[in-house]
């Protein structure tokens, strides 16, 4: 209450205009810059071509057809085929729909554990914060890769096992971003009033740390998107990921090699989607972050972690 | 300074420690029966009842950590179950490689990345501006094993200038003294193999590079214009130093420690991306190794590897940590 009769001063004055709904609000905002819409504009194109490209998409993405083997691109094979004879365009548009689960399901491990770490560390008040601090500040000082070789040495290979893996490279730094801004919400005198009300402390987390503690961790699993497409395929090109002969691009990666001075466009269109795609997912993270502007992790913490 | 040194070292040991517990419980205790692993299929019941009693499996599990922790300290983490060789050997042998692409990368980049940064923040609009722009783009979003391979196919087959893997061309001696080709043959003063093993770095190199090149030159960039924008910059200048005076003298100094903070970052990066470039350019690396150990499940060469990188990487951080002092005076602790 104090706050609304006396903290906003001069900021109040803009509310007696007719706000835009908070869909435009969002709207200008992610598409401000150019630079933000182009980010915008690729992700979309990523998720249409998800979502309906294996539908038309000219080949079956599996089915050999040792006749057309190492066909260079052309009218019938857009993107040329495999030594398989496949269709590297089927595959790449097959890969797109396994690209986006892979980063669906590693940002809801990471968003999911490290918020619920660093909410933990941040309203526990006690020696659980020590520790999981402690804990967090050691996997942050790790190799990312070693990590996530260590998950896998424990579930085996896969495509599902290398998403979690990197799924769990990323929670501390989820669980520190988390904790601190749910540390600063904790001190912001409308918790020590809900407090003072008798609200508990689930309620505390769950109606003010919560949503204060929403806009960075969004913005940063947006950059994670792309991100871990990116880390998902190199273990997928490494042999621990996904298993031949599924169409993720990393593995279709890996098996270029073979033919890497004799049939370029095995690896390179992968490869290149692989790239558009954690390009679209950083302009993406870009414009979130500026979007809600608060308390984002700089540029420091966030490139591809430490 | 000497009980600030001291805290660290202490806190660097904790985290080892820390390392070591998570390997452990990681690695003995969540994937199942290693007796049942290392005896193999047909083992009857008699027999993997005598490994897991010879292998301590059935003492309790804090005797287990202790037993563990005393060997790896003494540098033995048990046979590798695939080679047959203590696991610590397999990976010192292939570190070295690793190490020598990893700084030689490290090195690239401050330099390539440290220039455009400035270049591209002291004269807007230039050509150096559009290429640290396109460095960073194609830098932070290009996987390092598609560079790679494209560097491969470029320099490899189309253009024919270098070799396409591989740490020696065949025929070409080199007596191993540290491990490290290119030490080794400055050591030995073997100028013709010295010159073999750069003529092969430079792909992977150049490929592992990229992404820390385009890191630190946004960081240095962003440094850079923002410590111009200070009074005693305008100061300076305004007193009549020349450009370069005002840029060397004045802003770099305050500049770099962004920059050198980005660079101690990059490390855990870097042995990631080396793994990946390894892969590709077929050099037998730590990647070839903890690739290989994961598929066998060797157990104890990945526990080798964890923590023996994780004592890498400690002791890399309190290095970058204790340099803040060097160069900062007022991150110095009282």
């Amino acid at each position: 209450m104090a706050e609304e009769l006396f903290g906003r001063g001069r900021d109040a004055a803009p509310d007696l205009l007719p706000r835009p709904p908070a869909v435009v609000g969002a709207w200008r905002a992610l598409t401000a810059r150019r630079r933000h819409a182009l980010g915008l504009a690729m992700v979309a194109g990523l998720v249409l071509m998800a979502l309906v490209g294996p539908l038309l998409a000219p080949y079956d993405p599996i089915a050999q057809q040792l006749s057309d083997q190492l066909q260079p691109p052309s009218l019938h094979h857009w993107l040329g085929t495999d030594q398989f004879g496949r269709d590297i365009l089927s595959r790449i548009l097959a890969g797109a729909r396994l690209a986006m689960l892979v980063g669906l399901l590693a940002d809801a491990v990471a968003l999911c554990f490290g918020s619920l770490l660093g909410l933990v560390a941040a309203f526990s008040r006690s020696w659980v914060d020590a520790v999981v601090m402690r804990v967090v500040d050691m996997l942050l000082a790790f190799p990312y890769l070693l990590l996530a070789m260590v998950v896998i040495a424990i579930l085996g290979t896969g495509l599902t096992p290398a998403v979690i893996a990197i799924g769990v490279v990323y929670v501390p730094q989820f669980a520190r971003l988390v904790r601190s801004a749910a540390l600063a919400v904790r001190e912001e005198q409308y918790v020590e009033a809900a407090r003072a009300l008798g609200v508990g402390r689930t309620g505390i987390v769950l109606r003010h740390a919560l949503p204060n503690v929403a806009p960075p961790a969004i913005a940063q699993a947006t950059l994670l998107f792309g991100i871990s497409i990116l880390e998902v395929a190199g273990l997928g090109f490494l042999g621990l990921g996904a298993q031949p002969p599924t169409p993720e691009w990393g593995t279709m990666l890996a098996d270029s090699r073979t033919y890497v001075l004799t049939a370029w466009w095995l690896g390179a269109f992968p490869g290149l989607a692989i790239m558009i795609s954690v390009l679209a997912f950083n302009l993406l993270g870009d414009a979130v972050r500026d979007a809600f502007d608060a308390g984002a992790p700089s540029r420091l913490e966030r490139d591809r972690g430490a | 300074m000497a009980r600030y040194v001291a805290g660290r070292l202490l806190q660097a040991l904790v985290v080892v420690l820390g390392v070591t517990v998570i390997t452990f419980i990681a690695l003995h205790v969540v994937p199942g029966d290693v007796a049942q692993m290392i005896g193999g299929e047909k083992a009857t019941p008699q027999q993997i009842a005598e490994i897991r009693r010879q292998l301590g499996l059935d003492d309790p599990l804090w005797v287990q950590y202790w037993r563990f922790l005393s060997s790896a300290v003494r540098g033995d983490f048990g046979i590798s179950l695939q080679t047959r060789r203590p696991a610590v050997q397999e990976v010192l042998t292939a570190f070295p490689l690793t190490f020598q692409l990893a700084v030689l990368a490290l090195a690239v980049a401050v330099a390539a990345g440290g220039w455009l940064g400035i270049v591209s923040a002291t004269r807007a609009g230039g050509i150096a501006e559009g290429a640290a722009m396109l460095v960073t783009m194609v830098g932070t979003s290009a996987p390092v094993f598609w560079t790679g391979l494209l560097l491969l196919l470029l320099g490899g087959s189309v253009l024919r200038l270098f070799p396409i893997g591989g740490v020696l061309s065949s025929g070409v001696e080199l007596d191993r003294i540290t491990g490290i080709p290119l030490l080794d043959g400055l050591l030995t003063g073997n100028w013709p193999a010295l010159g073999d093993v750069l003529w092969h770095l430079v792909l992977p190199v150049l490929t592992l590079a990229l992404l820390p090149t385009a890191v630190i030159a946004r960081i240095t960039r962003a440094s850079v214009l923002e410590v111009l924008r200070n009074p005693y910059v305008q100061t300076a200048r305004a007193k009549g130093a020349s450009r370069a005076r005002v840029l060397y003298r004045h802003a770099l100094p305050n500049a770099l420690l962004p920059v050198v903070t980005t660079v101690g970052l990059q490390f855990g990066t870097l042995l990631s991306g080396a793994i990946l470039t390894e892969t590709v350019f077929a050099l037998p690396g730590l990647g070839r190794v903890a690739v290989n150990a994961i598929l066998s499940r060797d157990y104890p060469v990945i526990e080798a590897m964890v923590v023996l990188t994780a004592v890498v990487f400690t002791v890399i951080n309190l290095i970058v940590d204790l340099s803040y002092g060097l160069l900062d005076p007022r991150q110095r602790p009282g």
